[in-house]
């Protein structure tokens, strides 16, 4: 009784200070009452009502989406897989070190007009936000892996429990809260990064030319409503990525 | 056939743990292993679970030996229970819940401490899951490294209870500081020097 009273304070007290800087918002934009420098609260969200009607708003979030969570999940790909590979032989470690301290101090923008230049701008959210994140997922997987019990992969090895079991057990369940903490840090990475790369190379019918066009059209409004939702999917995805490694987390936990 | 230790040399560094170290472990017998702290039990241990290589020497007899063992620490996965933990080293193994459950209930560990993970658990009660794991698997070498400490006298005659009663013709190597354990255990001794 007394958790579900907390949890429903804690509801409430997030509801209040989101409400709060509502009206922080709309105050200052009454205040310095030019829809051009900072749109009301109000007009954004009917900006926004305006344009989830039109199928254009959607195909430019899928656009968007489709990219972006793509570079994410090859992200998580490569550097897990990179990660055991890096652990198990140190000559992949010793070769990778320099490529991710690069790809780590490298601005963003760099990347973008290198990857424009490469491959065009329609694929770019996808390597941007994969390079964004690779190097904070091999890092820090490569890490919880180096700081494995390696007494239960003894005693493993002892009992003879089998690659699956041990991995599952051992290794999964000892490396999961490295990897949780890298994405705790990488999802929302992926969406800045991802669409920051959209606005600079303007593909065709992404969030970035979206947020470049209202820019152009000096569209106060449009620009609030497109930042809302790119926070509104970026937290969602978030959410669900994390939610998704509980389940695995807790699924480990309560299977033998 | 005996397992056969035959000049076994392992040093760490420069400090010399094992030198020329023979002993003859008595198949299908309990053996107690003693010996002052430091003297090598333990490195000798990790020789016949397969985990420390020595310098030089032979271990003759293990060729067909399936081994489980109770190490000097725990090593058990803190965040499962008791039954997931045996249950992780032997899935494929005929043995019902009900048996473990009462395997457990001879060490004194009952029903409500099998369903705690072991992290909530005592350090005895973990050590006593810790033993149950070497004896319930099929194996035919039982390898204990000082299994009792940490155990009050009571649980400790249950655990050796548990251990007569499971552990028939098996053979057994424990290692203790204890000369009791020895006649308890109706076992074996070899005594290593310092």
């Amino acid at each position: 009784m007394k958790l579900f009273i907390s949890k429903q304070n804690s509801k409430l007290k997030k509801i209040l200070s989101i409400l709060f800087w509502l009206v922080v918002w709309q105050m200052t934009s009454q205040i310095v009452h030019q829809e051009l420098l900072i749109s009301s609260p109000i007009l954004v969200l009917k900006t926004l009502a305006s344009l989830i009607f039109e199928i254009s708003f959607w195909k430019t979030v899928f656009y968007s989406v489709f990219r972006i969570t793509s570079g994410f999940l090859l992200a998580n790909l490569f550097g897990i897989i990179l990660a055991i590979l890096s652990y198990r032989f140190a000559t992949i470690r010793f070769l990778l070190n320099p490529l991710i301290s690069f790809v780590k101090s490298t601005p963003v923008a760099s990347f973008v007009i290198l990857v424009i230049l490469w491959f065009g701008s329609k694929n770019l959210s996808i390597v941007i936000s994969f390079l964004m994140v690779f190097p904070i997922i091999y890092t820090n997987t490569l890490q919880g892996i180096v700081n494995v019990n390696q007494q239960l992969v003894e005693m493993a090895k002892v009992f003879r429990i089998p690659f699956l079991s041990k991995f599952i057990y051992i290794y999964m369940h000892e490396v999961l809260p490295f990897y949780y903490s890298s994405c705790l840090i990488a999802l929302g990475l992926c969406w800045k990064s991802g669409v920051a790369a959209e606005l600079i190379g303007i593909p065709s019918g992404s969030i970035g030319e979206r947020l470049y066009e209202a820019k152009i059209y000096l569209n106060s409004a449009e620009l609030f409503a497109w930042t809302f939702v790119i926070i509104l999917l970026s937290i969602s995805f978030e959410k669900l990525y994390l939610r998704l490694l509980a389940y695995i987390k807790t699924g480990i936990e309560n299977s033998v | 056939m005996n397992i056969q230790a035959i000049d076994i040399k392992k040093s760490f560094g420069t400090q010399i743990v094992l030198s020329n170290w023979n002993c003859s472990i008595p198949e299908n017998k309990t053996t107690c292993l003693m010996g002052p702290s430091g003297c090598g039990k333990t490195t000798f241990f990790r020789i016949l679970l397969g985990l420390t290589q020595p310098d030089s020497g032979a271990i003759y007899g293990m060729e067909n030996q399936t081994i489980t063992a109770v190490f000097q620490e725990n090593r058990l996965c803190n965040y499962l229970n008791a039954i997931k933990n045996i249950q992780l080293v032997c899935r494929d193994l005929d043995i019902s819940r009900q048996k473990l459950e009462d395997i457990f209930e001879q060490v004194g560990l009952d029903r409500s401490d099998l369903m705690k993970p072991i992290a909530e658990l005592s350090g005895g009660m973990q050590r006593r899951v810790a033993i149950v794991r070497a004896i319930v698997p099929k194996s035919t070498f039982i390898l204990m490294d000082e299994p009792f400490r940490g155990l009050d006298t009571e649980n400790k005659k249950r655990v050796i209870n548990c251990i007569h009663h499971m552990t028939g013709g098996k053979t057994l190597l424990i290692s203790t500081h204890d000369f009791r354990d020895v006649e308890s255990l109706n076992a074996e001794l070899i005594e290593m020097g310092s």
